[in-house]
C-alpha cells in the first residue's frame, strides 16, 4: 500500500498518544478528523510497526494491546471500580446509568459517595480518601482520554464504553464459568 | 336535534378552549369554573357574563357533557375523537380492533359466497359493501395506531430527562407488549389474519372469474376488484405500518433493556468483589490499554533512530574487580570425607569432647571445614551426643573458638 505522508501531518503526535495508551475521540478535533478521514492509511503503518489500531463506532481510537504493564493493570482495575461505582450509584438514584455517566459532571461529592459506598474495594487498589481517588483516577483518566476537564470537575467520555462492554459481557463470563465448574 | 352546522360554527369559534380541553380530558375531569376561565383567557375582552353564556352554549350544543352524579364535565366522546383525530393526538388501538374486523370479513365472505351461489345480486352487492367498509376500518387502525405509537415515542423522549427510562417508557414499552407483539403474532404468514386474507381474496377472484366466464352480473364486476384491490392493500399497508412502528420502538427498548442489564450487572458484579477480592475477577474483565511490547519495541522509525544513535556511542564499563585481601596462597588441602570421619569418629572416638577430638585428629584442616564438619557429626545419630555443660576454648589457626561442646554420651556413661 502507497502512504503519502504529507497527508498525515499529525502522524507523530497520533502515534505518540496512541503509544502511551490515550484513547482519541471526537473531542480531539484535529486528531479525530485526520483518523476518522485517513482511517485506512494509519491502519496499515500502524500495523506494519507493530500495533493494531482499533476503531469504535461509538466515536474512538486507540492501540490494541494484548497484555498491560503491571502498573497499567492496577490503573484499569480503578478504572474499572470507578465506573462501575458510579453505575450503581447513579441507578441507586433513580437515573439511566448510560445517560448519566456521560452526562453527569463528577465532583468531588460524587467521588466521595462511591468511594463510602465501595470503601472495602477501593482500599484494596490503596485509595483511601475522595482527593486520592480524584488523583489516582480522575486525573489519570483524563491522561488516558477517558474523559475531559470540566473546571475542577471531570466528564466520562466514550472510550469508556470499553469497561461498560466489559460490565456487559459480565453474564456470559458467568456462564461459562459455571458451565466450566460442572 | 341539533344542527350540525352550528356545531361545526361552534366547534372552530371555541378551537383553542377544546384543544386545550382535549388535550387535559385525557388525565382528568373539569368543572364549569374551568372552562369558564379558559374561555376568558383566549378571549381576554369579553366578560365573565359573555364567557358564562359561552360555556352554558357549549353544553347545549352537547359539545360538553354533565358527568353523572357529579357536578364536573367533560368532552362529548365523539367530539373528543374527532378532535384527536384532528389534531393526530391518537391513542393506541387494540389488536381486538382489528382481530374482531378480520372475524367480521370472516363471516360477511361466507355470506357473500352463498348470495353469489344463489345468484342474490343485492346481497352480493350489501356484502361487497360492507367488506369494504371493514377493510377501511382496518386500514384506519393501522394508520391510527401508527401515529399513536409515533406520538407515545416523542412524548417518551420528550418527557423530564431526570426521570428514569423505566418510568419514561412505561407507556412505549405497553405499546410494544399490548400492541405490535400481537399484531405481529395476528400477521404472521401462519396467522388468521393472513389466512382470512387469502381466503377472501381466493373467493374474490372466484367471483371475478365467475363473471368473467358466464357475464352473468356484469355490474357488479367493478366493486369486486376495488375490494380485492383495497384487501391486498390493507395487508401491505398492515406490515409496512408494524414495520415503522416497531423500527420506532426497538430503539427505546434497547435503550431501556441495555441500562437494566448494566445496573443489575454492577451491582452483580460489586457484590461478588465484595465477597471474592479484586484481582481473580477484574484481571480477566478489564480491558487493557498499553502494554510493555508497545512501550518498549523499537517500532516507529525515531525510535530505530535514537537507538542506533546510542549505540555508536557504546561503550561497556569496565568491570571492577574487588581487590584481593588474602594475600597467601592457599594450600592444596584434601577435605576427608563426612562418612570417613564419622566412621573413624565411631571407631576412635571415645573422647568426651567432639570438637577437641577433630582439632586433633584434622589439624590441618581450615577452621570453616573443620567446623562444617563438626556440625555433621554432631546431628550423627550413630554418635550418641549431648551438650556438654560446661565451656570448652579452642585455639585453630589463629581463631579462638569458645563453645560448649558435644560429648559422646554413650562413653560417659561407660
Amino acid at each position: 500500500m502507497h502512504l503519502d505522508l504529507s497527508l498525515l501531518p499529525q502522524l507523530a503526535e497520533i502515534h505518540k498518544k496512541l503509544m502511551s495508551g490515550y484513547h482519541i475521540s471526537e473531542q480531539d478535533f484535529a486528531l479525530w478528523t485526520e483518523l476518522d478521514a485517513q482511517e485506512e492509511a494509519y491502519s496499515a503503518l500502524f500495523s506494519a510497526l507493530g500495533n493494531q489500531l482499533k476503531r469504535d463506532s461509538r466515536g474512538y481510537f486507540y492501540f490494541d494491546a494484548d497484555d498491560a504493564t503491571v502498573t497499567m493493570g492496577k490503573i484499569s482495575r480503578l478504572f474499572a471500580l470507578t465506573i462501575f461505582a458510579l453505575v450503581e450509584h447513579f441507578s441507586d438514584k433513580g437515573l439511566d446509568p448510560l445517560r448519566a455517566l456521560f452526562d453527569t459532571e463528577i465532583d468531588h461529592e460524587i467521588l466521595s459517595n462511591i468511594l463510602q459506598q465501595q470503601y472495602h474495594l477501593f482500599e484494596q487498589l490503596e485509595v483511601f480518601s475522595a482527593t486520592d481517588l480524584k488523583r489516582e483516577v480522575a486525573n489519570r483518566m483524563l491522561r488516558h482520554g477517558f474523559a475531559k476537564a470540566q473546571g475542577d470537575n471531570f466528564k466520562l467520555l466514550p472510550p469508556i464504553y470499553r469497561y461498560l462492554d466489559a460490565l456487559m459481557a459480565v453474564d456470559a463470563v458467568t456462564e461459562q464459568e459455571e458451565s466450566a465448574d460442572v | 336535534m341539533i344542527s350540525a352546522r352550528k356545531l361545526i360554527r361552534c366547534l372552530d369559534e371555541f378551537w383553542p378552549v377544546l384543544e386545550t380541553l382535549a388535550l387535559r380530558s385525557q388525565h382528568h375531569t373539569f368543572s364549569f369554573q374551568d372552562v369558564q376561565s379558559l374561555v376568558q383567557r383566549y378571549a381576554a375582552q369579553q366578560t365573565s357574563e359573555q364567557c358564562f353564556k359561552d360555556v352554558q352554549r357549549l353544553l347545549q350544543l352537547e359539545i360538553l357533557i354533565p358527568m353523572a352524579k357529579s357536578s364536573q364535565l367533560e368532552l362529548n366522546r365523539a367530539v373528543l375523537e374527532f378532535l384527536q383525530f384532528l389534531t393526530q393526538e391518537l391513542t393506541l388501538g387494540t389488536v381486538g380492533d382489528i382481530e374482531s374486523r378480520i372475524l367480521e370479513l370472516n363471516r360477511l365472505r361466507e355470506k357473500m359466497t352463498q348470495a353469489a351461489a344463489q345468484k342474490d345480486t343485492t346481497e352480493l352487492r350489501r356484502f361487497v359493501r360492507l367488506m369494504d367498509e371493514r377493510v377501511r376500518e382496518v386500514v384506519k387502525h393501522f394508520r391510527k395506531n401508527e401515529l399513536a405509537i409515533k406520538h407515545l415515542v416523542e412524548q417518551a423522549k420528550a418527557d423530564d430527562r431526570q426521570m428514569s427510562l423505566a418510568k419514561r417508557y412505561a407507556s412505549v414499552m405497553d405499546a410494544f407488549d399490548e400492541y405490535i407483539e400481537p399484531v405481529l403474532q395476528m400477521i404472521d404468514i401462519n396467522g388468521p389474519f393472513q389466512k382470512s386474507i387469502e381466503a377472501l381474496e381466493h373467493a374474490l377472484s372466484d367471483q371475478i372469474s365467475f363473471i368473467e366466464d358466464t357475464g352473468f352480473m356484469g355490474n357488479d364486476k367493478e366493486p369486486l376488484i376495488q375490494l380485492r384491490t383495497r384487501l391486498l392493500e390493507m395487508n401491505q399497508i398492515g406490515r409496512e405500518s408494524l414495520i415503522r412502528s416497531t423500527d420506532q420502538l426497538m430503539p427505546l427498548r434497547e435503550e431501556l433493556r441495555k441500562n437494566t442489564l448494566v445496573s443489575r450487572n454492577a451491582s452483580e458484579l460489586l457484590a461478588r468483589l465484595r465477597k471474592q477480592g479484586l484481582e481473580p475477577l477484574l484481571d480477566g474483565l478489564v480491558p487493557k490499554f498499553s502494554s510493555d511490547l508497545q512501550k518498549f519495541s523499537l517500532g516507529s522509525a525515531n525510535q530505530i533512530t535514537s537507538y542506533m544513535a546510542e549505540l555508536t556511542e557504546y561503550e561497556d564499563e569496565r568491570y571492577q574487580l574487588p581487590d584481593a585481601i588474602d594475600q597467601t596462597p592457599s594450600s592444596n588441602i584434601r577435605v576427608p570425607d563426612v562418612q570417613d570421619v564419622l566412621k573413624s569418629a565411631r571407631s576412635t572416638a571415645k573422647k568426651t569432647d567432639l570438637s577437641r577430638w577433630l582439632a586433633d585428629s584434622y589439624p590441618q584442616l581450615p577452621v570453616d571445614e573443620l567446623l562444617f564438619l563438626y556440625q555433621e557429626l554432631s546431628r550423627a545419630p550413630a554418635l550418641q551426643l549431648e551438650h556438654a555443660t560446661d565451656t570448652t576454648e579452642l585455639e585453630i589457626h589463629g581463631y579462638r573458638l569458645k563453645l560448649h561442646p558435644f560429648i559422646n554420651s554413650g562413653a560417659d556413661r561407660k
